[in-house]
């Protein structure tokens, strides 16, 4: 897809970046490392997310040459944080799921400690398989439905349900 | 027996797409006809209410401190060849150029430099030969133009745009979305004044709002850099 004419703030960074100049690189990495920061923890926990943010910009590194300028620099890499963030979380949840499998019910179980307090990140972190990505690509950080079907291979409307049900399970967990 | 999520009522289902606005104008007109008489219904809205406002006003994170040193080091080195590759591939793309696209305007180029050519050159035979007229079809057509408005700029014709082609348009999206939970949380606040939780909700997103706002505003006039 083909953006508008827009100059790319970031272009003449990972023209450089893309030759193997990592002072470039680093421009780019404190320009988006915000953000992508914030989508890893909201993604993959707390815990993860620094390991998360990492993957990403690696990632980013070693694809740069695959970068055609079709979309903005910003926009590609949140695009591929989001796919980088999602297979981690999946591959987290395998683990975890291989070396602790009581655990993984414990931790994405609706009824439990559901009459405590909780902050968003305990709750986010406790959503279960599917959930979580849903609810943190929609309300925090503005995805379509659309744009949410398409990254996690789903359909509209099940992206819909989990939104709702992601939202519910919340509503118990963090009610006041 | 209801559970969480099965309550034996449908409506249940819709209140997060109504809180999204996603519901046809007739479902929402049903939807609001069963809220009037529905109390597990309306409790549950606004307690899904109160779980967006908060998902929207999650703060961004800072960067942990020696975050990019850390990442440095594990970047893989790249190769003399991956670099050439990786600068061709840029450059070409910043001339907006792919490599099916050349092959296209090569091929275009070459065709209508032989169709033409034969033409001309078959023109000329014919005139050094006689005082032929060649046919109007033989020359070149004068360039159309674009529908010019009433007002004098080039009318272009409209492209369907997409959220993600803007960088900044999930942020425009969450900042209309800030302005309307502010609208709801402030008219919520003034229905029930002195409520803590509420004020609490009003302030952040306020400062949420104001400093996404400034965020914007600094970003698409190019300030920040």
């Amino acid at each position: 897809m083909k953006r508008n004419a827009t100059p790319d703030p970031d272009a003449r960074d990972v023209a450089r970046a893309a030759r193997g100049d990592t002072q470039a690189f680093e421009r780019l990495y404190l320009a988006h490392a915000a953000r992508v920061h914030t989508l890893a923890r909201r993604i993959v926990g707390s815990d993860l997310a620094e390991d998360g943010a990492q993957e990403v910009f690696i990632r980013a590194w070693e694809n740069l040459g695959k970068f055609r300028g079709e979309a903005l620099f910003a926009t590609w890499l949140h695009r591929l944080a989001v796919n980088v963030l999602l297979r981690h979380a999946e591959v987290a949840r395998r683990v975890t799921a291989r070396i602790a499998p009581g655990l993984v019910d414990e931790l994405y179980s609706p009824s439990s400690d559901s009459a405590a307090t909780m902050d968003i990140d305990s709750a986010l972190a406790r959503l279960g398989p599917g959930l979580r990505e849903v609810v943190v690509l929609h309300d925090m950080e503005g995805y379509t439905h659309d744009e949410i079907a398409e990254s996690l291979a789903i359909s509209i409307s099940a992206s819909k349900m989990r939104l709702h049900r992601g939202r519910t399970l919340l509503r118990e967990w963090i009610r006041r | 027996m209801t559970t969480l999520f099965d309550h034996g009522d449908p409506w249940h289902d819709r209140l997060s797409e109504y809180l999204d606005g996603l519901l046809s104008e007739p479902e929402t007109r049903a939807l609001e006809d069963h809220l009037k008489s529905c109390e597990s219904c309306r409790a549950a809205l606004v307690e899904l209410r109160a779980v967006v406002l908060r998902l929207h006003a999650d703060a961004s994170d800072e960067v942990p401190e020696g975050a990019w040193a850390r990442t440095v080091s594990r970047l893989p080195t790249r190769t003399p060849q991956d670099a050439r590759a990786a600068g061709w591939r840029v450059r070409r793309a910043s001339l907006g150029l792919q490599t099916g696209t050349l092959r296209k305007v090569t091929a275009a180029a070459a065709l209508t430099i032989t169709f033409m050519g034969g033409i001309w050159a078959g023109a000329a035979l014919c005139l050094a030969e006689s005082a032929w007229t060649p046919p109007g079809w033989m020359h070149f057509p004068a360039r159309p133009s674009r529908p010019v408005s009433p007002g004098g700029e080039r009318t272009m014709p409209s492209r369907p745009t997409d959220s993600i082609l803007d960088e900044w348009t999930p942020l425009r999206r969450l900042l209309s979305g800030l302005d309307q939970q502010l609208a709801g949380a402030t008219s919520a606040l003034a229905n029930q004044p002195g409520n803590k939780a509420l004020e609490r909700v009003v302030l952040r997103l306020t400062r949420e709002r104001d400093n996404l706002r400034s965020l914007l505003d600094s970003a698409t006039t190019g300030n920040d850099r």
